[in-house]
């Protein structure tokens, strides 16, 4: 099982200029996904929305295809659609809808026998621990509650394609914790790509990633190698806070820590050990995330 | 038998020829069916229907119910107040009841776009286009349930409209027709443009075609009192076809690129 993007672009007219000249949400992107975890990572407005909607094929791209296990999507048509499940970035409810309609609606729209859809239904709200609010309407759920119920709703029809948009923003560290080993445990013998923001979240399940700016794909690997190429770039030095202000214009700080004894503790990307006593560190992938972003 | 000869022998001659578009195709079968590995077994579309009759079919009907004893409110209270006055309230009913069924044609078609644009504004259509049934599996179960309440509140109206006894290419040319222009207007809208302006400026929009295609008619009975029926006939036709085809390529555009702004 596999799916190929082959030289995938998009293009928007960007209306809000004279001229509707030509924006380019994707551009050119080639990715080979197979079974396991993919991590997309980028800044907002990198693309990943849009990429991960044409993956989805609830958009066209404008040029390129893509295909799943060699057949070009757009001839799969319902059948790729029934293998897919996805949670987009914003997603809503209807206000009426209690957690358990939701879920018997989406199990509906998806094809789902009835009798299948009820014993799925039951078997993720214990899994994603919903069981106590499952009459309750989802308006009136917290922020995590609600996001629980959006991954469950892509879980309905055991996808072999799980694409995943900011799956962990708004669940707590517990949340993200339980979350990221459901996927794990999902992820044998299926795709799921992930894209997010926190970059721990990806670090800990993805096998692969790929990086996006722009539109294009900068690198793809495993978290290793991709941090392989700052290794021997990140330290981790003590300063005085009076020397803050100076170290700040000269190195990219990655975190900054306020010590017990007043002083502080950084964590930067530099080209050698700018400061002094500083202590190479092993590179992680928010490391890298921060190199190849430093503005965002 | 002579015949039966010839094709066995092309069949044994076919067998051993391997074409490569023949080849290339098969290929191409063989990974769509293979495309899915395990079983899979769904729902029909009706099957889909029934099941919206729980989530949206009571609401809908709800709304166009209400919207309809709103209208019927409206025009009795009227009535009974050109009665209080001493006017002869029968006649004034037939003069006023061609405009008014118009009016309420422009507002039993425009009562589709709240419901058409639910998915929209509720962010929901992003997820339901990704699902097997896509957008057309709500579409189809809405568009059928309004189409139900349109007919029960259009016989209501025409119930109404024989009452006081308004011919019927009267009740032909104040209610069918704008109803039929401004939901054929109704869908194009859905159809072409971003859901904030449907949402936003498609009440407006097919509220004022129902009128302005009522004033054509009223007038061309005046101008081409023998024609003008069999031409709004036409006219109406095309309105139907124009729908049909509307909610048919919605139906079978299963990936149909939304905006989701």
């Amino acid at each position: 099982m596999e799916i190929t993007l082959e030289h995938i672009s998009k293009h928007f007219k960007d209306k809000t200029r004279s001229g509707s000249p030509v924006k380019k949400a994707v551009d050119d992107v080639n990715l080979h996904l197979t079974p396991g975890v993919w991590g997309l990572l980028g800044a907002n407005g990198s693309g990943k929305t849009t990429l991960m909607r044409m993956v989805c094929g609830i958009m066209k791209p404008t040029e390129g295809r893509i295909c799943y296990d060699g057949v070009d999507i757009s001839q799969l048509g319902d059948l790729y659609r029934e293998i897919i499940g996805y949670l987009p970035q914003e997603f809503g409810f209807y206000p009426e809808f209690t957690v358990q309609h939701y879920l018997e609606y989406i199990a509906a729209l998806k094809g789902i026998p009835d009798k299948q859809a009820k014993h799925k239904i039951d078997e993720l709200l214990s899994r994603l621990s919903l069981e106590d609010v499952r009459r309750k309407k989802i308006i009136k759920l917290s922020g995590g509650m609600k996001r629980r119920v959006g991954i469950g709703q892509a879980l309905l029809n055991d996808p072999e394609l799980l694409v995943l948009d900011e799956p962990t923003s708004g669940l707590d560290p517990g949340e993200r914790v339980r979350f990221r080993n459901l996927l794990s445990e999902f992820a044998q013998n299926r795709i799921v790509l992930i894209s997010t923001h926190i970059v721990p979240d990806v670090e800990y399940i993805a096998a692969h990633n790929a990086i996006m700016k722009n539109g294009s794909i900068l690198q793809t690997g495993t978290t290793q190698q991709l941090v392989s190429q700052i290794h021997g770039k990140v330290f981790q030095a003590t300063i005085p806070p009076r020397e803050l202000g100076l170290w700040e214009s000269k190195i990219q700080i990655i975190n900054l820590r306020n010590e017990e004894d007043g002083s502080i503790c950084l964590r930067y990307l530099g080209a050698s050990s700018d400061i002094p006593n500083a202590t190479p560190q092993a590179p992680c992938l928010e490391d890298l995330y921060l190199h190849l972003f430093p503005r965002s | 038998m002579k015949k039966k000869e010839q094709w066995n022998n092309f069949f044994a001659l076919e067998r051993s020829i391997c074409y490569s578009e023949h080849l290339q195709e098969t290929i191409k079968l063989a990974h769509c069916t293979n495309a899915s590995h395990t079983i899979r077994y769904r729902i029909s579309m009706w099957h889909i229907v029934v099941k919206q009759l729980k989530f949206f079919a009571l609401k809908i009907w709800l709304l166009q119910g209400l919207l309809l004893a709103a209208l019927c409110a409206l025009f009795f209270q009227l009535y009974s107040i050109s009665v209080v006055y001493g006017v002869d309230a029968f006649e004034w009913a037939k003069r006023v009841l061609p405009k008014s069924l118009c009016l309420g044609a422009g507002a039993i078609a425009v009562s589709a776009i709240p419901l058409l644009s639910r998915s929209t504004h509720y962010k929901m259509a992003e997820l339901e286009q990704s699902t097997y049934f896509s957008l057309r599996g709500n579409l189809f179960a809405q568009l059928l349930f309004m189409g139900i309440g349109d007919l029960g509140m259009l016989s209501a109206l025409i119930l109404l409209a024989i009452k006081f006894r308004i011919t019927g290419d009267t009740i032909f040319l104040s209610l069918i027709i704008p109803f039929l222009t401004a939901a054929t207007f109704c869908l194009i809208l859905w159809m072409r443009t971003t859901p904030s302006f449907f949402r936003n400026a498609g009440v407006i929009l097919c509220g004022a075609s129902a009128l302005f295609v009522y004033q054509i008619a009223d007038n061309s009975k005046l101008l081409i009192p023998e024609a003008a029926l069999y031409i709004w006939i036409l006219y109406a036709l095309t309105c139907i076809g124009i729908m049909y085809y509307a909610c048919s390529k919605l139906y079978y555009h299963s990936a149909a690129e939304t905006n989701f702004n």
